[in-house]
């Protein structure tokens, strides 16, 4: 046998992997992603995956905004085995202000805004909050950073702790809110194209003062910082190609520990008669308050099925919501923030919220007094969650 | 060339599986997303993020909990179709047997037609190298399946 029949027989036993719509399903991983990234990430995001793609084949989708009252969702919901959830603060979910953080972009050439604001919960009137300042706050964006179209740092998360905006995501909050993590580039002066180091930085909201915990030689994103510490991976820059490394970092000391690795690919437990043909197609796309994975069977291509939920235990589905992409419920989660009663949704397409709790299921918010998407091609806006209703 | 369908072949046919294929290019693109800026211009952009994905995809298969229920699941995703023979069967287990970085190399070469110095750079090695490595891999798996099949 020659090499070409070696070929040959090579495809003919291996097939060809079936159409996929990768684009858009990182579009849909990755802006549902770890709030660290998404303060960053649509720009990068962009380019990337122009570059990975054909660049400007396939652009950003655009949305529309819709202004309706605010609606319970029925007949489509089956939520099963509700969990207890903790009691969060004696507010309303439905009647309440809601901080939000509206992203608008586009390009080429690239665009991006950022405003923070608050959401009346009962009428779905979106307010910009003029008045929020990250001054004199550090983190938030790499300084010196390249990435077109810039970011600065900007109001990301507001922390009720501390009742501020603060320029990073929940995710890297300390368990009682009042410290957080940032990172910087070096040497000073860097940029994400040239740096060599990352420094791992904690601030003290209380005292504000700031402290360096760790400096490692590649990029460190933060995973988790609980009871037993600060997760992290860290990957070192190409040519090593992307080999990541687990650690647990002290958030006192700033000691390091290395960690197996996280399997963040496990997914849902499968239910008897899933995945026979392996046809089992999953993604996560947050966490709730308690820190379970939000997963979603199916994809966001339109008419497949859409199974929102988490798991109570292993096997154990709560049902946020189960229909078909696109439906006439029209949920397409965006990235959920739990606030210890139940999760608020963004939506890719409605420019609405969603609120969900175990006893009272899945309400619709549509929200109005949107600022208008930016003039440009493939303009888009993102509303999405950035705290607890208050 | 776009690169995430070329990914997406390279992780699908080491790991024989659509879904997972799919997860390990995603996760490459993230990685490689949060290290584009740091890519070097002027080299090629394509062994660089195919390395990423091999990278994934050796990291998938390295772990416990993929090498233990994904692997049972295999034989049930990847049955052959009618239309495949038990030739096919062979040969593809044959090739789950054989260690990452040949396996690595026989799909750049035969499944994604790669020239040798493209794959030198993914081995971090010479065109030369990178040939003889293919051979010896192909030599390896001849130990694996009857040799009608590769002969």
């Amino acid at each position: 046998m020659n090499e070409q029949e070696f070929r040959t027989r090579l495809r003919n036993a291996l097939g060809e992997p079936p159409p996929s719509d990768l684009r858009r399903a990182l579009e849909a991983r990755l802006i549902a992603g770890p709030s660290r990234h998404r303060s960053s990430v649509l720009g990068p995001l962009a380019a990337t995956l122009a570059l990975l793609t054909i660049a400007g084949a396939v652009g950003w989708r655009l949305v529309y905004l819709r202004t309706n009252t605010p609606a319970t969702v029925k007949g489509s919901i089956a939520t099963a085995a509700p969990t207890v959830v903790p009691t969060a603060a004696a507010v309303e979910p439905l009647n309440c202000r809601l901080p939000v953080v509206i992203t608008r972009e586009s390009g080429p050439p690239g665009q991006m805004v950022s405003e923070p604001g608050f959401v009346d919960t009962r009428s779905g009137q979106y307010v910009k909050d003029n008045s929020a300042s990250i001054a004199g706050l550090p983190g938030g964006a790499f300084e010196g950073t390249d990435v077109k179209p810039f970011r600065a740092a900007a109001p990301a998360y507001y922390s009720q702790d501390v009742k501020r905006w603060l320029p990073v995501g929940r995710d890297a909050l300390a368990p009682d809110g009042l410290s957080y993590l940032w990172e910087r580039l070096l040497p000073q002066g860097s940029n994400i194209a040239n740096f060599k180091n990352v420094e791992l930085h904690r601030y003290d909201l209380r005292t504000a003062t700031d402290h360096l915990l760790w400096t490692y030689r590649g990029s460190i994103t933060i995973h988790r910082w609980d009871a037993a510490g600060i997760l992290v991976d860290t990957m070192p820059p190409p040519p090593a190609g992307g080999t990541m490394l687990f650690w647990l970092v002290d958030p006192d000391s700033g000691a390091v520990t290395d960690q197996p690795y996280v399997n963040e690919h496990q997914g849902p437990t499968k239910l008897p008669g899933e995945g026979q043909n392996g046809s089992f197609s999953w993604s996560s796309f947050g966490k709730d308050a308690q820190g379970r994975t939000i997963y979603r069977i199916g994809s966001r291509q339109p008419g497949d099925q859409e199974w929102i939920f988490y798991e109570s235990a292993p096997g154990q589905r709560v049902t946020i919501y189960r229909g078909r992409q696109g439906d006439a419920a029209g949920f397409d989660p965006l990235r959920p923030h739990g606030d210890g009663r139940g999760i608020w949704f963004g939506d890719y397409e409605t420019h609405g919220l969603w609120y969900w709790d175990p006893s009272s299921g899945l309400h619709k918010v549509p929200v109005k007094g949107l600022p208008p998407s930016l003039t440009g091609p493939n303009s888009s806006l993102y509303l999405e969650p950035a705290g607890s209703c208050m | 060339m776009p690169l995430l369908p070329v990914g997406h072949r390279l992780a699908y046919a080491m790991l024989q599986n659509a879904h997972d294929a799919e997860d390990a290019v995603q996760e490459a693109a993230f990685k490689a997303w949060r290290a584009a800026d740091r890519f070097r211009g002027g080299s090629d952009l394509r062994p660089w993020f195919l390395t990423i994905v091999a990278n994934e995809c050796r990291q998938r298969r390295r772990n416990r909990w993929w090498s233990v229920s994904k692997m049972a699941d295999l034989p049930e995703i990847a049955t052959p179709g009618p239309d495949v023979d038990a030739d096919a069967v062979e040969l593809r287990s044959a090739l789950r047997r054989l260690p990452s970085n040949m396996r690595l190399t026989l799909m750049l070469r035969y499944y994604l037609d790669l020239p040798f110095d493209e794959i030198g750079r993914m081995l971090k090695c010479s065109p030369q190298a990178a040939k003889s490595r293919t051979h010896r891999a192909l030599a390896k798996l001849r130990v694996e399946v009857p040799r009608e099949l590769i002969s």
